[in-house]
């Protein structure tokens, strides 16, 4: 007989027995949405802290001191861990000239500690950034105005403060034109910021000052972080080496370490490794709540054999075979988990999609992913399905008809 | 058409067996109207389920239409089933969830008979029953003499050549049970060969012939000298 004939009879079934049937499914719903949005959110961890530590597709690259000296046979206790060298102009005019690097990416950093309106204290990320590098991170103004050329080129008292710190310090009234002290120097606000999402930050407090003013108040002529952007992602490493040698050839006796590029390899391996454990984990949790809609589809197919044993009878002596009863059955339960998931899947993608709308993350929607979540169901139905499907297409006809 | 050969068939619960029947010798030809009675616990239906290959002997032979049943398989047996035998059951057996015309329309799936087809198939014969009006309704919906009509018109979907009903009056009252026997003798007169089970000496004596099995034994076959039509 027409297979699309058992599809009709098993469909005609889950209709039959709504209440039982939307309960099946609603299980199967919670399995998989939780075990698919687990996982949903797994790559997009994955994504964003990959493009967080890596730059990736900006071809920056950052350039760390590591104390640890090259040499394998170094003494341990020998590490100055504090020593840290600071990158001079001669760096600096040497790097520029290099054929490899675009634009080098200079910044200060310190903190410093200011007292609120109600005097509470609060410590503030202050960044020293040159225009380029200031350029380059886009920040967006979400009030009064960014810094400009002459900001850059002057030094003047013109300051951003980012969103956060601005609630903080001003919880009411202008904050455009005000002053602020920082370490003993009297600063105006020219702009807010917006914080960035995407980014890790431990402080949201910050303050951004023109490179030559934060050089000016804390009196350093020498540069903390460097970051060099290449002409293209190919020439990232090629201009991380370039711009390490150069750092290393200058740098002074007494330092054992060296400066080294950030190892991006071993970087994305530890992130991957790092999320693929979170998402195992978590979604190994979430995959339960799935094995147990898979019992429930199990066990209301069981349930289905037993209430439908006469059912079973009469089909077998109208002229069932064995093989359409068990394909029957098979396809009611494949068919539960297959409703359950498809819309389980459609509940993880819209909660997935409106988390990132909220969250502002990049969304991944793999169709390969679709595929194969659907192929498993259909598989893990069919499982699910064996135990009660065989159980009713064993059944004598005899002994089904003479139950009632 | 039907022949049964030193039939037996034992029921075995433990160490304990059961013969429930006996040595069974019978044949009905083809076109014949039977009754086979006897009380409950006769072995009757056994012999019925038997007949109607819903059930296996435990020794003896089974000869259909010239074919032992013996050598049938799972698949064979689902076939005859299906397309040698119609069935008529004492509680109509029709699905609840299924209309009457879905429910003749069982055994013409089974067929693997297209679908327009079989919906027409299932309208000429429910109409051919009475119940033109009535394709529609469900089970819950219908009468008892309608329910075992639609189960009639089911049993003959396929064009059997043999009608086998279970107790068909035992939950009618007498006036439906008069129609329902109506039916069979009917059928009977087109040349369908009609056994019916019963433990009613009234719907047995309207048949040709009463076999009568008490004990798992053929107490008595009775063949009537005189036709149906003067009883």
């Amino acid at each position: 007989m027409n297979p699309l004939e058992i599809v009709r009879i098993a469909f005609k079934s889950i209709i039959g027995h709504k209440l039982r049937s939307v309960l099946t499914v609603l299980g199967l719903i919670i399995g998989v949405s939780a075990t698919t949005v687990i996982i949903g959110l797994g790559q997009i961890a994955e994504n964003s802290l990959t493009k967080q530590f890596l730059n990736s597709g900006e071809n920056i690259i950052t350039i760390n001191y590591n104390p640890v000296p090259r040499q394998e046979d170094y003494n341990a206790s020998e590490i100055d861990y504090e020593m840290s060298p600071t990158i001079t102009e001669q760096d600096i005019t040497e790097l520029r000239r290099s054929d490899d690097i675009k634009t080098l990416i200079l910044s200060n950093s310190t903190t410093a500690t200011l007292h609120d309106f109600k005097n509470d204290t609060i410590d503030v990320e202050i960044l020293g950034l040159e225009e380029d590098t200031h350029s380059t991170n886009e920040y967006s103004i979400i009030e009064g105005k960014n810094l400009t050329s002459y900001d850059f080129n002057n030094i003047g008292s013109s300051i951003l403060i980012s969103e956060d710190f601005a609630d903080r310090y001003f919880p009411d009234g202008e904050v455009i034109g005000d002053i602020i002290d920082i370490s003993g120097y009297p600063m105006k606000v020219k702009g807010i910021y917006k914080n960035p999402d995407d980014e890790i930050v431990l402080n949201t407090n910050q303050a951004i000052l023109p490179l030559n003013l934060y050089q000016n108040v804390y009196k350093s002529s020498t540069i903390d972080n460097i970051e060099v952007e290449a002409y293209d992602t190919e020439t990232i490493e090629k201009a991380g080496t370039a711009a390490t040698e150069v750092l290393n050839r200058n740098l002074g006796e007494e330092y054992t370490g060296q400066f080294e590029v950030l190892d991006l390899e071993e970087l994305q391996k530890g992130i991957t490794g790092l999320t693929t454990t979170m998402t195992f984990l978590i979604g190994g949790i979430a995959s339960i709540s799935l094995l147990v809609a898979g019992i429930g589809v199990m066990n209301i197919m069981l349930v289905t054999v037993t209430e439908r044993t006469n059912e079973i009878g009469i089909r077998k002596a109208l002229g069932a075979t064995r093989r359409v009863i068990m394909f029957q059955f098979l396809v009611e339960s494949s068919m539960l988990t297959l409703i359950g998931g498809v819309l389980g899947i459609i509940l993880a993608y819209s909660m997935i999609t409106i988390l990132s709308m909220v969250f502002n993350w990049a969304i991944l929607i793999s169709p390969w992913l679709i595929v194969i979540a659907v192929m498993f169901l259909v598989l893990f139905g069919i499982l699910c399905g064996i135990l009660p499907a065989n159980k009713a297409a064993k059944l004598v006809p005899v002994e089904a008809l003479r139950r009632e | 058409m039907i022949k049964l050969k030193n039939l037996s068939k034992e029921f075995t619960q433990g160490i304990q067996s059961t013969r429930v029947l006996d040595n069974i010798n019978l044949t009905i030809d083809k076109g014949e109207f039977v009754a086979i009675t006897g009380a409950s616990g006769s072995g009757k239906t056994t012999l019925m389920q038997i007949i109607g290959c819903l059930d296996s002997q435990s020794s003896g032979e089974y000869i259909l239409d010239n074919q032992s049943v013996k050598d049938k398989n799972e698949k064979q047996l689902a076939q005859i089933r299906n397309q040698v035998i119609g069935f008529v059951f004492q509680n109509f057996h029709l699905l609840p969830r299924l209309t009457a015309m879905e429910n003749v329309e069982i055994p013409l799936i089974y067929k693997g008979i297209p679908k327009r087809k079989r919906r027409q198939m299932s309208i000429e014969l429910l109409e051919r029953l009475g119940l033109r009006d009535r394709t529609d309704y469900r089970p819950s919906q219908l009468s008892g003499g309608q329910k075992q009509r639609v189960a009639i018109a089911r049993a003959l979907a396929n064009k059997p050549k043999i009608l086998i009903a279970d107790e068909p009056t035992g939950a009618l009252d007498t006036k439906t049970s008069t129609e329902v026997m109506d039916i069979f003798k009917e059928l009977n007169d087109e040349g369908l060969t009609t056994i019916i089970v019963t433990h009613e000496r009234s719907i047995a004596s309207s048949t040709n012939r009463e076999i009568v099995v008490s004990d798992g034994i053929l107490l008595s076959d009775g063949k009537k000298e005189y036709s149906h039509e003067s009883s």
